[in-house]
């Protein structure tokens, strides 16, 4: 049914309000990348194969990722009259315990994590269930601020009633219904958001540019190409809550003037790129996207591109330039898209955690979001902390939230009772921050002190055991395997960095080829054509500074340095 | 590809230069490899030079002028899998496989890639099988998933 | 509109939108390059025009090519920074171009005679500065040229690194080229334009209907006659070398005169 007023948002509503709270048993397991690789389909065919045999009366559901990836297979059980409840690790053994479970009107106790009380409570709760902490209370979700993975891994991704159910559509309603673009725009603007994929700009401001670029067409572009190693934030979104981002495009396409949308996908992303077609059919189904949105006279379509395995791709021009089917060669710039973009038309290219906020901030007003985080650095930021830690996964918290924090008090710090020796915050072009220096703030300020920046919001934990140049060396293979080749600085003077530091890994260089590598690094951080070029030698050359008995081992030995008791 | 499927496909994406990206891919899907003759006719067909054609294919990392396996075996390198031991699930794929990182096997059963980064990085160490993907690998545990998909394959 | 600015303590008025290596050049300051050419669009790759600015710019370096003047700008195209920096760039290009006497003698003329980096035998003197494939499309529009590949591996090719069917021979590749990377030759009634990577292409050449001198591969001729102009057309279409073209064409010229 197509989505053409109130009351149908309404009806649809109470379809999802029933699918969350059904009156029958259901089993919903997660079937995101990570849990199919983890073996969630195996377990989804045993399920279906022991419901056929016993006849038992339950329906299979699935869930989307929640960014907590070593949890998975996650499964959870509605029953009636209770809240949902949360299993981890699943295997097939466990699975039919808990079917067997359930059809004895028992609740399994191994591997419950947690219940799930939204979007509303249960009015008498279970005292069987007392022990069992909340969602909110629970870790690893507690002691963060989840409300742009509010739904991820809770709700069917593919399901538009259970989105709506959780407030979903209601700010798109709103903007149709009650708002202007340029309404729309100031609440951008004031919200403070800023750019999450990276780039950290203003997003209201460039929403604003584009709008009074005159063009008959204009374009939205989601940037999904996530291409920094270590992050997978925009994965979780785009599986676990796709409506969201959708609701997100299509508030800046009637923000901005733009009919036209396209996510740009990440080509390893292969289930993504079905799943995401998939949910754009069901949108359409409910008038979500296409003509005539929720009723209104706004049209707009949005289609999925494939990207071609270009980390290069990931910058907005070179993207632009891949979707006109050219390779993807980041472009001089003036013209900016917002003037000048895909096929020389205003465009705008934002995140999907980006664009994942517009919605919260319509419904709730830019104040709302901007009371969230610091002065300078508004709402919360998705960080994805992996390596070295004992439980890695995606948390989200306010900007400002201290590095320290996250690491030992979320994320559990290092396991066997080892040290950290590095964090590298941000993206590939962060600085290893060395482990005395961990207790700063994440926001841009305090980082762009230590060399390092919000960026993807990737935190790689390094312990005592690692090798800071092999660690470099590897994140410069990244940068010569990536480079587009187009200007001197980063073709010739990044491969040339990573040639003497492979020289010095193997113990047959000198310090004066540290003096070279230096130089290099400052020809391609000053004059490459893009940030590719211009941040790859930040990580590198601070790394040198702040790990220099790494280096001399190696100069000296061609061997690491032996871990530090 | 015959030239009928080829037509299909680019007819599908209404001969739109600009769809060359989804169109490579589709081809390629089919195909397991984008050979000469075959660029060579999608070129025609939407009005672009050879060349430019030929640049696309070589700058991009998904598509190959080679024949891929036809088990793509593709091991994740991002800095997280590198941390938690990839290097010792490439070698064992390595020496099991015969072939080096770009290579494919003799009889053109499997091609060995590695690739940056799959998005699981919280169950590193990651390696797909064309559309499969497992995780939290070893040298064990791939050496024996290996084992099986050789198996099945046969 | 005109504005006035200063390049190395030298008071210039120019037109607002000219770049500062156009201005610098038209008042005899050197400023080097190898991916510029005055017909075709600014490429901004090779980074050797780099200048130094301020004044009415935030002070910095800027890329000379594609910058536009402005009013109050203060350029210096020999600062310290500027020399150190070009230098480095020298020796990062002659890693590549060992063997190329043009960039040799650019760089030598630039105080850099030798480069720390080390020059594979593999290199095959291109900078990959763009000239013949920017030529080729965007002037000539034969299509011959393309960059495949990508970073350090990047390299000038054909389609399918085979012999090019685009090709038309009229050798504006090599005439472009700033460190003899692409070259042609002829050799008796054969045309080869090749790198060292591979032939892009090899012509029979046409034999002039007077002199009998081998002058242009056909595909040229035909080429030039099917996108020119009548009159040019004609022209080519007489099967005649230049030489024995001008002749013929001074000689109809004189007579017509005095006649």
């Amino acid at each position: 049914m197509k989505i053409k007023n109130r009351k149908d948002l309404d009806k649809v509503k109470d379809d999802g309000m029933k699918s969350l709270f059904p009156k029958s048993p259901q089993i919903s397991i997660s079937m995101s990348t990570c849990g199919l690789a983890l073996g969630a389909d195996h377990l989804f065919q045993k399920l279906t194969e022991e419901k056929e045999k016993t006849g038992v009366k339950i329906a299979l559901r699935q869930t989307g990722c929640s960014g907590f990836c070593n949890l998975e297979p996650i499964l959870i059980v509605r029953l009636p009259g209770k809240p949902g409840l949360l299993y981890t690790n699943v295997t097939v053994k466990k699975t039919l315990k808990i079917l067997h479970d359930i059809q004895q009107k028992k609740i399994t106790t191994e591997g419950l994590l947690c219940t799930i009380n939204s979007p509303a409570s249960i009015d008498t709760p279970d005292i069987g269930l007392n022990d069992v902490p909340d969602y909110n209370q629970a870790y690893p979700f507690k002691h963060q601020h989840r409300i742009l993975l509010k739904n991820c891994g809770i709700i069917d991704p593919l399901s538009v009633p259970e989105y709506v159910a959780m407030e979903g559509y209601s700010a798109l309603y709103k903007a149709l219904c009650q708002m202007r673009p340029e309404d729309v725009i100031k609440e951008v603007v004031e919200s403070g958001l800023r750019g999450r994929g990276g780039a950290w700009f203003p997003t209201g401001f460039k929403w604003d540019m584009a709008s009074k670029s005159s063009g008959d067409e204009k374009f939205v572009i989601c940037n999904a190409d996530e291409g920094d190693p270590g992050a997978y934030k925009d994965r979780t979104i785009m599986e676990g809550n796709p409506f969201k981002l959708f609701e997100g495009i299509v508030l800046a396409g009637y923000a901005i003037g733009s009919h036209h949308g396209i996510i740009y996908l990440r080509e390893e992303y292969h289930h993504t790129f079905e799943f995401l077609n998939t949910a754009i059919e069901f949108a359409k189904q409910y008038g979500l996207l296409g003509k005539n949105i929720l009723g209104s006279e706004f049209n707009f379509s949005l289609n999925i591109v494939r990207g071609g395995g270009s980390y290069v791709c990931g910058e907005e021009t070179a993207l632009m330039d891949s979707l006109e089917g050219e390779v993807g060669d980041p472009r001089l710039r003036p013209p900016f898209p917002i003037e000048k973009g895909l096929w020389a038309r205003p465009t705008i290219v934002n995140n999907v955690e980006t664009l994942s906020n517009v919605p919260l901030i319509i419904q709730n007003g830019g104040k709302w979001f901007a009371n969230i985080g610091t002065e300078k650095a508004k709402g919360t930021k998705i960080l994805s902390v992996v390596g070295n830690v004992k439980h890695p996964g995606l948390y989200e918290v306010p900007l400002g939230t201290n590095l320290k924090q996250v690491i030992f008090e979320m994320a559990g710090g290092p396991f066997n009772g080892k040290s950290i020796k590095a964090v590298q915050v941000g993206s590939p072009f962060g600085t290893f921050i060395p482990a005395d220096k961990l207790d700063v703030t994440l926001d841009p300020e305090s980082l762009k002190k230590m060399g390092s920046m919000i960026g993807s919001g990737v935190i790689v934990v390094l312990d005592q055991d690692t090798c800071i140049v092999d660690i470099l060396h590897h994140l410069l293979t990244f940068f010569v395997e990536e480079s587009c080749g187009k200007c001197v600085p980063c073709r010739e003077g990044v491969s040339r960095m990573e040639e003497l530091m492979i020289e010095i890994y193997n113990g047959r260089a000198t310090i004066n080829d540290l003096n070279l590598l230096n130089e290099l690094g400052e020809t391609a951080r000053d004059f490459s054509l893009c940030a590719l070029g211009g941040g790859a030698p930040a990580p590198i050359l601070n790394g040198i500074k702040d790990f220099k008995k790494d280096f001399e081992a190696h100069i000296k030995t061609g061997k690491c340095l032996l871990p530090s008791k | 590809m015959e030239k009928e499927k080829i037509e299909k496909i680019v007819n599908k994406h209404r001969n739109e230069k600009s769809a060359i990206l989804a169109i490579l891919h589709e081809v390629q899907a089919e195909d397991n490899q984008l050979n000469t003759e075959s660029l060579r006719y999608i070129a025609q067909l939407l009005d672009v030079p050879y060349a430019n054609v030929y640049g696309l294919v070589t700058f991009y990392s998904a598509f190959s002028t080679d024949k891929k396996g036809k088990t793509l075996v593709r091991a994740c390198d991002g800095i997280s899998c590198h941390i938690s031991g990839a290097e010792e699930v490439v070698e064992a794929l390595k020496s099991k496989l015969n072939i080096e990182i770009g290579q494919t096997t003799w009889d053109e059963a499997f091609g060995l890639e590695k690739v940056r980064c799959l998005g699981l990085c919280s169950i590193s160490p990651n390696v797909s099988f064309n559309d499969k993907t497992y995780s939290n690998l070893n040298k064990e545990k791939i050496l024996e998933i290996l084992q099986k998909v050789m198996g099945d394959s046969k | 509109m005109m504005v006035q600015l200063t390049i190395n303590d030298k008071e210039i008025e120019a037109p607002e939108s000219s770049t500062i290596l156009d201005v610098a050049r038209k008042h005899g300051i050197d400023i080097p390059t190898l991916c510029y050419h005055e017909a075709l669009e600014p490429f901004g790759v090779c980074r050797l025009c780099i200048v130094e600015v301020g004044g009415s710019l935030r002070k910095g370096i800027r890329i000379s090519c594609i910058q536009n003047v402005m009013n109050g700008l203060i350029v210096n195209t020999e600062s310290k920074r500027v020399l150190r920096n070009r230098q480095f760039l020298f020796e990062l290009l002659l890693a590549r171009s060992p063997d190329s006497n043009k960039l040799i003698d650019l760089a030598a003329k630039h105080g850099v005679y030798e480069s720390r980096f080390y020059e594979g035998d593999t290199d095959d003197n291109c900078v990959r500065c763009g000239l013949c494939v920017r030529v080729c499309r965007d002037k000539i529009g034969a299509f011959a040229l393309c960059f495949a590949h990508r970073g350090y591996d990047r390299m000038v090719t054909t389609d399918f690194e085979s012999l090019s069917e685009y090709c038309i021979g009229c050798g504006t590749c090599a005439q472009i080229c700033p460190t003899g990377a692409i070259r042609m030759k002829d050799d008796g009634e054969e045309r080869i334009i090749y790198t060292k990577n591979g032939v892009v292409a090899k012509f029979k050449l046409e034999t002039c209907d007077l002199c009998g001198i081998p002058y242009a591969p056909r595909k040229y001729l035909d080429f030039v006659i099917k996108n020119s102009d009548e009159s040019m057309a004609v022209t080519v279409a007489r099967d005649l070398c230049p030489t024995c073209a001008r002749r013929t064409g001074a000689i109809n010229l004189v007579g017509s005169m005095t006649t």
